[in-house]
C-alpha cells in the first residue's frame, strides 16, 4: 500500500510539474500536491509525551527523505504563480503551508542530529539534551504554534503569575480578608461544594442560557447547536475539572461537556469559567463554527484551540457571568494554576529543575492546591510544552486583537472574534505574518 | 484503573466441551458503558435498556458483524443485556466458535443479526516465541503460556505465579502490563518463562474449577501440578526451575517448592507475617497513600481490625459483620472475591514456618512505593530465612516501584497515577537469577 501511495504521489508531482508554464504551479495545484505528499509521509499529528515523541522519531533514512520532501516543497512554493493576488482562504493556506515547511525543516534538522548522537531519550525532561535550547524552542512552537524563546516564555509565565495573584488579592480584600491563612481556610470550606447533580446541571443550563443571550456582545454567530452537560464517567480526584467532546469524539453522537463530579461534589467557584472554556464561547463554539479545510485537517494546534478557550474566560463579565466575586475568583484560581505551569514547564525543560524544585515552586506559588501538585508537575514533566498552549495561546490572541483594533479603529471586538474563529485551525504565528485576518473580517 | 476496565470489558466467551485441548477463548471485542441517567437524557432514549458500545476493536467478532461505536447492545441470543456486568457474565459463559444472534439499537432503530464468535488474539513478538499449552491439574485443565527468545532461548525455567485476585495473565491486547513486560524481559535475557493461568480463568473457564470457589491450597496444588506437567515436556526436561511469586503468589512459592525441585524463589510485594498483622500494617500505608489525617487513619485501622476479627476469628459472614458494625460491609467486601475456604486457609498460614521448609535461595523484593504490601513483612521474611539458613535470602528494596511493578515515586502516586512498568524490577530479578547459575 505504501508503495502504491508513493507512486501516486510521484505521479501527482510529475503531473503538476508539467502542467504550469516553466514548471510553475498555480497555488491550487501546489496545495493539492502538498496535501497528497504530506499525507503520504505518515507524520503523526502530535505526540503529547515527549518520551513517546522521541522514541517515535524514525530512522535517518526516513528523516532524509522527509527533508528532501520539505526542501523541494519550499522551492516549489517559492515558484508558485500569482502569490500577490491570492485572497482570503487561499492566502491563509499559503501562509499556513509556509509555516509548516519551515517548522518541519527545523524539526528534521534537530531530529537528524539527535539520531546521529545515539537516540538518547532524556529521563527528566528536555534539559537533559545537549542542544536543549533549540529543542525547547521547537516544543514551544509545536504546542503554541508561536515562535518564542524560552526566556520569553519564562517572562510571560512570571508576569502572569504576578498579575493573577494581584487579581486574587483584590478579590481577597473585597471579601474582607486581610491574611492568606484565613482566606484559604475559608475557600476550603465544604459549603463551596455542590453535591446535588441536578442542581449542577441546572446551573450549567442557566449559564448556557445567559451566555447565548449575551453572545452577540462577544461574537457574531448564527445559532449554535446545543451542548449537553453530563458527569464525566469514571472521573477521579485527579481528573481535570471538565472536558469537551464533540459529536465525532464520543459514543453519544452529541456535543457534550463533561464535568468532574468525583466524590459527588463540584466546586461552585469553577462553574462559570469552565463552562465558558469547554462549551460557549470556548471549545464548543469553536468546534461548531470553524469549518476545517482539507489542509487544516492535517495539523493540530493546541495554541489555537486551548488559547482561544483560555482567552474567552476573560470575557465572563460581557457574557453575563462572574456576577459574584467567588465565580470571578474561581477563574483566577485556575488561571494561577495555568500561569504557574508555564513557569514550571520552562523550569523543568529549559532550566533543568528537578521534580522537587518544581514542586517547591508550586507550593510557594499556589496556595490551597497542594493536593494536585504531584499530578500537575508530573504532567508538565511528561508533556513538555503542552501546558504552554493555554496561556501563551491566549496571550498571543490578545496581542493580535490589540494590533488589529489599532489598525482597524472602526472595527469591533465582535468582528475580530468572528474573524478569528472563521480562520479555522491555523497556527497562531501566521496571524501577524499575513493580512488574512483583515480580509476575513472584512 | 483504565487498564483494569479495558481488561474487564473486552468480552471473552467460553469453550467447547472439556476433555479436549483447550479451545482459544472467543473475542467479542467491545468496550461498553452503562446507560445511566446522563446517557439516557443526552441520547434521548426512552429507557436504560442495553449498554452503550463506546469502542469496537478491530478484527474482533463485533467488528465482523458490524457493531459501531454508539450502538446500544440490547440482546445476545435470548439474553437481555441491561448492564456491562450482564454482558460480561452472559458472554463469558458462551461457547466459542459458535453462532449467536444479537439485537442492537442504532439511531433509535432496532437491528437484528447473527454472527460467529472469533477466537481471542494471541501475543506475537518479532523476537520471542509464545506457546499456548495446557496442564491437567487438581482443579481441572489450566492454560499455560510459555515465552522464550527465538534466538537465545533454552535457558532455565522461570514460573510466574500471580496475586490473590481471580485475573488472567493472558493479555495480548495490552502487552504493556507489568507481568508481560517483566516476563518478556526475562525471555530476552535467555530464560524460558512460564505463566500459569488461575483455575477457571481465561481459556480455562469451564475446564477448571472457578477461581472464586476454590481454596488457597487447592489453587496452589493446581500450580504444582501444572509445573510438574510442563517440566516433563521434552524440550524443558531437566532444566533448573525458578519461581516468581507476585504478591500472594509469594506465599504460594515456598509451598510449591515443597513439592517441586526449585532452584530459587523470587517473592515480590508479598506477605511475610500472619494475615491479620499484614492487614493492620497495610491499612496504615493505605491511609498514607490516601493522605488521610493521622487521626482518621488510626480510626480506620482500629475499625478495620474489629471487622477483620468478626470475619476471620469469629467466622462471621460479611453480612453478619455488617450487622454488628455497618462499615464492615465496605471493609470486608473485598474478601468476597475469594471463597470463605480460601480466606480461612490464608488466615491460618504461618509464613515463616512455611519458608522454613524451603532450603533454597530466595530474593525477597519490595517496591518502595508499594502500599499494598508492607516493607516490614519483607524484612521479617529475609531475617527469618537467614536465621534458618544463613546467607540464603537476599532483601531488595526497589526504588520507584509500586505493588503492580509500575513506576511511582511514592504511595500517593502509586494510588493515583502510576506510570509504566518499572524496568528496575526486571533488572534486579535478572541480576539475582544470573548470580544463581
Amino acid at each position: 500500500m505504501a508503495l502504491i501511495k508513493r507512486m501516486f504521489l510521484c505521479l501527482v508531482i510529475l503531473a503538476v510539474f508539467f502542467s504550469g508554464k516553466d514548471g510553475e504551479l498555480t497555488f491550487e495545484e501546489y496545495k493539492s500536491q502538498f496535501i497528497a505528499g504530506f499525507s503520504s509521509l505518515g507524520i503523526p499529528p502530535i505526540e503529547y509525551s515527549y518520551r513517546d515523541y522521541f522514541t517515535s522519531i524514525p530512522a535517518a533514512t526516513v528523516l532524509n527523505s522527509q527533508e528532501s520532501f520539505f526542501t523541494r516543497q519550499m522551492s516549489m512554493l517559492s515558484a508558485v504563480k500569482h502569490v500577490a493576488s491570492l485572497k482570503g482562504h487561499e492566502r491563509l493556506a499559503y501562509a499556513h503551508i509556509r509555516y509548516e515547511l519551515q517548522f518541519n525543516l527545523q524539526r528534521i534538522k534537530l531530529e537528524q542530529q539527535w539520531v546521529r548522537n545515539g537516540r538518547n531519550v532524556p529521563e527528566h525532561g528536555l534539559s537533559g539534551l545537549p542542544d536543549n535550547d533549540e529543542w525547547y524552542k521547537l516544543f514551544i512552537q509545536k504546542f503554541t504554534s508561536v515562535k518564542m524563546s524560552p526566556g520569553e516564555v519564562l517572562a510571560i509565565g512570571h508576569g502572569e503569575v504576578r498579575r493573577v495573584k494581584d487579581e486574587i488579592n483584590k478579590i481577597k480584600s473585597a471579601l474582607g480578608f486581610s491574611d492568606d491563612e484565613s482566606f484559604y481556610k475559608h475557600l476550603s470550606n465544604d459549603s463551596f461544594y455542590l453535591r446535588d447533580k441536578e442542581e449542577i446541571l441546572q446551573r450549567f443550563a442557566r449559564a448556557d442560557s445567559v451566555i447565548r443571550g449575551t453572545l452577540s456582545n462577544f461574537i457574531k454567530v448564527p445559532n449554535l447547536p446545543p451542548v449537553y452537560a453530563m458527569e464525566w464517567p469514571g472521573a477521579g480526584q485527579y481528573t481535570p475539572p471538565g472536558i469537551y467532546l464533540n459529536h465525532t469524539q464520543n459514543a453519544y453522537g452529541r456535543d457534550v461537556f463533561q464535568f468532574n463530579f468525583y466524590n459527588n461534589r463540584y466546586n461552585r467557584r469553577s462553574l462559570e469559567w469552565i463552562y465558558m472554556h469547554e462549551a460557549i464561547p470556548g471549545h464548543h463554539l469553536q468546534s461548531s463554527m470553524a469549518a476545517r479545510t482539507e489542509l487544516q485537517r492535517l495539523f493540530v494546534y493546541p495554541g489555537n484551540f486551548e488559547g482561544w478557550a483560555c482567552y474567552v474566560e476573560y470575557y465572563g463579565k460581557d457574557l453575563g457571568m462572574y456576577k459574584d466575586l467567588y465565580s470571578r475568583l474561581g477563574k483566577w484560581e485556575w488561571d494561577l494554576v495555568r500561569s504557574a505551569r508555564v513557569v514550571i514547564d520552562a523550569g523543568i525543560h529549559y532550566k533543568g529543575w528537578s521534580k522537587e524544585e518544581a514542586l517547591a515552586y508550586w507550593k510557594s506559588t499556589i496556595p490551597g492546591q497542594d493536593d494536585i501538585a504531584e499530578r500537575e508537575v508530573t504532567r508538565v514533566m511528561n508533556w513538555c510544552g503542552q501546558a504552554l498552549s493555554y496561556k501563551i495561546g491566549a496571550s498571543y490572541i490578545e496581542q493580535v486583537k490589540v494590533q488589529w483594533l489599532e489598525k482597524n479603529p472602526r472595527g469591533s471586538v465582535q468582528e475580530f472574534h468572528s474573524g478569528f474563529i472563521n480562520l479555522g485551525n491555523v497556527p497562531l504565528e501566521i496571524l501577524d505574518k499575513s493580512s488574512v485576518l483583515d480580509q476575513q473580517v472584512d | 484503573m483504565k487498564k483494569l476496565l479495558l481488561f474487564l470489558f473486552i468480552l471473552t466467551t467460553g469453550h467447547s466441551a472439556p476433555g479436549q485441548e483447550l479451545v482459544r477463548r472467543s473475542f467479542l471485542g467491545i468496550q461498553m458503558e452503562n446507560l445511566n441517567d446522563d446517557v439516557i437524557r443526552i441520547m434521548g432514549l426512552k429507557n436504560g435498556n442495553g449498554v452503550l458500545i463506546n469502542n469496537v476493536i478491530q478484527n474482533s467478532t463485533a467488528s465482523a458483524v458490524g457493531f459501531r461505536t454508539g450502538d446500544i447492545l440490547l440482546k445476545i441470543n435470548d439474553q437481555i443485556i441491561n448492564s456491562t456486568a450482564d454482558a460480561v457474565r452472559y458472554v463469558g459463559g458462551q461457547k466459542s466458535n459458535t453462532g449467536f444472534t444479537y439485537q442492537i439499537m442504532r439511531d433509535k432503530k432496532i437491528i437484528e443479526g447473527k454472527g460467529t464468535f472469533k477466537p481471542y488474539p494471541k501475543e506475537t513478538y518479532p523476537d520471542l516465541s509464545v506457546t499456548y499449552t495446557e496442564a491437567k491439574t487438581a482443579t481441572g485443565v489450566q492454560r499455560v503460556i510459555i515465552t522464550e527468545s527465538k534466538k537465545d532461548g533454552n535457558g532455565a525455567l522461570v514460573v510466574f505465579i500471580g496475586g490473590i485476585g481471580c485475573y488472567s495473565l493472558d493479555s495480548p491486547l495490552d502487552t504493556s502490563r507489568s507481568e508481560l513486560q517483566l516476563l518478556n524481559m526475562l525471555a530476552r535475557s535467555g530464560y524460558t518463562t512460564i505463566r500459569i493461568e488461575k483455575p477457571g480463568i481465561g481459556d480455562g473457564a469451564g475446564y477448571s474449577k472457578p477461581c472464586n470457589e476454590i481454596g488457597f491450597h487447592e489453587e496452589t496444588a493446581g500450580y504444582i501440578d501444572a509445573i510438574a506437567s510442563v517440566k516433563e515436556q521434552a524440550r524443558l526436561k531437566g532444566k533448573d526451575i525458578y519461581i516468581i511469586g507476585h504478591s500472594m503468589g509469594g506465599a504460594m512459592a515456598p509451598l510449591i517448592a515443597a513439592k517441586i525441585d526449585v532452584k530459587g524463589i523470587i517473592a515480590y510485594g508479598t506477605i511475610g507475617s500472619n494475615f491479620m498483622e499484614y492487614l493492620l500494617k497495610t491499612r496504615r500505608t493505605i491511609g498514607e497513600a490516601y493522605n488521610w489525617p493521622a487521626e482518621e487513619t488510626d480510626a480506620y485501622v482500629k475499625d478495620y481490625c474489629e471487622c477483620a476479627s468478626f470475619y476471620f476469628i469469629e467466622k462471621m459472614s460479611v453480612e453478619q459483620a455488617a450487622e454488628r458494625k455497618a462499615d464492615c460491609r465496605d471493609y470486608l467486601s473485598v474478601f468476597e472475591a475469594r471463597s470463605r475456604k480460601y480466606n480461612d486457609e490464608l488466615y491460618a498460614l504461618n509464613l515463616p514456618a512455611i519458608w522454613k521448609e524451603y532450603k533454597g535461595r530466595s530474593l525477597i523484593a519490595y517496591g518502595q512505593s508499594d502500599f499494598i504490601a508492607s516493607r516490614e513483612d519483607h524484612e521479617i521474611l529475609e531475617s527469618a530465612i537467614n536465621k534458618y539458613y544463613p546467607g540464603m535470602a537476599t532483601l531488595a528494596i526497589i526504588e520507584g516501584a509500586d505493588h503492580g511493578m509500575y513506576t511511582a515515586s511514592n504511595f500517593q502516586q502509586a494510588r493515583n497515577n502510576p506510570g509504566e512498568y518499572n524496568v528496575s524490577v526486571g533488572r534486579v530479578f535478572v541480576e539475582w537469577l544470573r548470580k544463581q547459575s
